[in-house]
């Protein structure tokens, strides 16, 4: 019961927070639309489809080699994959780092490689996609070669050898645009700042000694600090809903279809960015160093997460897109981009692990800060 | 019965004795006062006895049990008003004082009822939808009292609670200290001001370097330093007296004129005063006014740390 009434007394107070509630709900609404207007053009529009120039390579003549020659190179264009042989594989590594190609293909004995200037973009994905519904097919003949021979001649006038490109023509119209980009990103861009927000209840409560006032009620350390964390989460959740709302039905924002699996990934990042937030608050004695600190934080590791822009267009590799993996925010954005547009949940884990393993150092680091904040 | 007791109690802060060896007793229907400067130890104590810090030695009891086994039970009986004021701004007054009752685990009914009581204690039942910010200083100073008795504690711990603000809260807040005691709280106060502090106290320790260093009513911690008053008496027109004949009274300790004024020190243990009086009249003097003055606690803490008490005051 205590503790239901912190959190009531936490969300009560967030939403009396004008200028925060305007912060976390107009301003990312306002800055896709901004950003979706600006630079519509660097993204998909709603028009035709690009073209994706490819090369490839064979290494040897395995099984899968002849498949994808006779049951792929036919087919590709029908999903705007143009593919042209280059023998040389450094050479072909080199067009692709260099941006005159969208990618390369390797085709080895038993596996497909595929090189992008940037595995997480839109390209990346799009030939992950295809290549591994070929390759699908291709393990599908192949084990039914090896155990049901005589199964084989009924498969093929199934016509099962452009299966994969009819499911990656459909990925491929779901190409975000702009508003699209940033009605994500904008919204994952905001929810860090409810870092922010969950500082200023541990550092606001310091500042009017009402820390002290509940300190010598018989509330444990453990249940303010929860109360703490759950009245942001769910004052955030709010906003976070209200703006998808919004976005969805004023913007014509695509969440895509898998909405529990987004908001998973929307609520591991709310989690993870008020555990910062209340870790900040105890760890750093000076709370204009921690707000500063914060402040400067969120910006760069946005950037770098292509809240922004999406650094893919602008064709930036190398150091930047390793060291954008620093970034939490890349791998959130990464993930609800490639589950909306490519159906791929390969990510999901590793980003939910991520967002829970930083909240859980910082809910540590609450914990024992806050203990001896008690004992000064 | 005991409301709380310290025994030989010590915190230290690294090399630092915060609170040294400190014995204390408070009687339940008490208004204890805790008189010293600051960084004597008094809020030290008071975190201590509130269990925000551990003692590093000695025993406390809060009615008769230790708040270490019985933890729940002993934050149940205290109430405390801080020297800061501490309440939500942007939680209205009923707002304020129903959420920290409630963590006492006050609910429903009650906890509406209790809050209302409050309010009307400290005479806030007409802003209770108003927020704090809007509040003058003495409004906040009764709000924060009122967020430390909800819940209806047996003890009540206020450090400091007039600070910075009007005569007419002053007076408000310090009838209300009485009037608490008088529905069957004991009180412990802490305040710099010495007329306070004889007004409502019915017993007082003074403490300095974290011990105390004297301990009873406002009376006796003035005897401790003085068995004598001073008796000043004006008259009309020039001093005719004889100053050997005023010495020759029984406990006329010393006699001091200057001008029309005249000043006596006398022993309280004897009566004087009639046969002073008469005195003066049979010299054929008219008497303007005369004023007994008895040394305040101001002077008693002066005779006991060598320093006023407001020396240290930030």
């Amino acid at each position: 019961m205590k503790i239901v009434r912190l959190i009531v007394k936490e969300v009560k107070q967030q939403f009396r927070d004008t200028g925060g509630l305007v912060l976390m709900t107009l301003f990312p609404l306002v800055l896709t639309l901004v950003l979706g207007f600006a630079l519509s053009g660097l993204y998909a529009d709603d028009g035709d489809l690009e073209d994706l120039s490819c090369l490839y390579a064979k290494e040897g003549d395995s099984l899968l080699a002849q498949a994808f020659e006779r049951d792929f190179l036919p087919v590709s264009h029908e999903a705007h994959v143009f593919l042209a042989e280059e023998p040389d594989i450094d050479k072909a590594k080199a067009l692709v780092e260099s941006g005159e190609t969208h990618g390369f293909i390797l085709v080895g004995e038993n596996r497909i490689t595929i090189f992008t200037r940037d595995s997480s973009g839109y390209n990346a994905s799009f030939l992950q996609t295809i290549m591994k519904s070929f390759t699908q097919t291709f393990d599908v003949m192949t084990t039914v070669a090896q155990t049901h021979p005589e199964a084989l001649q009924t498969m093929a006038n199934t016509d099962t050898s452009q299966s994969f490109t009819r499911q990656v023509s459909l990925n491929r119209s779901k190409s975000p645009r702009a508003m699209d980009y940033y009605a994500i990103t904008m919204l994952t861009l905001i929810i860090m700042y409810s870092s922010l927000a969950a500082m200023s209840t541990v550092v606001e409560d310091k500042r009017h000694r009402t820390l002290y006032r509940i300190f010598i009620t018989p509330v444990k350390n453990h249940e303010l600090l929860i109360s703490k964390g759950i009245g942001v989460i769910i004052t955030t959740l709010c906003q976070v809903i209200f703006v998808f709302i919004i976005g969805k039905l004023f913007l014509g924002a695509n969440w895509g279809e898998d909405l529990f699996s987004v908001f998973l990934v929307i609520l591991a990042e709310i989690v993870m960015m008020v555990s910062v937030g209340i870790g900040f608050a105890y760890l750093f004695k000076s709370h204009e160093n921690a707000y500063a600190l914060i402040q400067t934080l969120i910006p760069i590791l946005v950037f770098l997460g292509g809240g922004y822009v999406n650094l893919d267009i602008f064709g930036v590799g190398g150091i930047l897109s390793t060291m954008a993996y620093i970034s939490p925010i890349k791998w959130i954005n990464k993930t609800i981009l490639s589950i909306v547009y490519a159906n791929d949940y390969s990510s999901l884990g590793t980003t939910i692990i991520i967002c829970f393993s930083i909240a859980v150092i910082f809910i540590s680091i609450s914990a024992i800060f806050s203990k001896k904040e008690v004992k000064v | 019965m005991i409301a709380l007791e310290l025994n030989g109690l010590v915190k230290r802060f690294g090399s630092i004795v915060a609170v040294d060896n400190v014995d204390l007793s408070v009687r339940e229907g008490d208004i204890f006062g805790l008189l010293g400067p600051n960084g004597a130890g008094k809020s030290t104590t008071i975190n201590v006895i509130c269990g925000l810090l551990s003692p590093n030695s000695g025993s406390l009891r809060i009615f008769g049990k230790d708040p270490l086994k019985h933890e729940h039970f002993a934050k149940t009986q205290i109430g405390i008003v801080p020297q800061d004021i501490a309440v939500y701004n942007d939680l209205t007054a009923y707002e304020n004082i129903s959420f920290f009752a409630g963590l006492y685990g006050i609910k429903g009914k009650e906890l509406h009822k209790n809050t209302l009581e409050a309010l009307e204690f400290v005479g806030l039942t007409d802003y209770q939808k108003r927020f704090p910010k809007s509040f003058s200083g003495g409004m906040k100073r009764r709000l924060n009292i009122a967020c430390a008795i909800a819940h209806k504690p047996k003890l009540i711990i206020m450090d400091e609670p007039t600070v910075g603000i009007d005569p007419q809260s002053r007076n408000h807040i310090l009838q209300s200290v009485k009037e608490l005691n008088r529905r069957g709280s004991t009180i412990i106060y802490t305040s710099h001001y010495m007329e306070e502090v004889e007004e409502v106290c019915s017993r007082i320790a003074i403490m300095d370097h974290g011990k105390v260093i004297a301990e009873g009513t406002s009376k006796e911690l003035k005897a401790m330093v003085s068995d004598t008053d001073t008796l000043c008496i004006t008259v009309e027109n020039g001093l005719k007296v004889d100053e050997k004949a005023l010495l020759d009274i029984p406990g006329v300790k010393n006699v001091n004129i200057h001008e029309n004024e005249l000043r006596i020190s006398t022993s309280r243990d004897v009566v004087s005063f009639p046969k002073i009086i008469n005195t003066l009249m049979t010299s054929d003097n008219t008497i303007r006014n005369i004023e007994s003055r008895t040394p305040d606690l101001e002077t008693v803490f002066l005779s006991l740390t060598g320093r006023k008490l407001r020396d240290q005051e930030a």
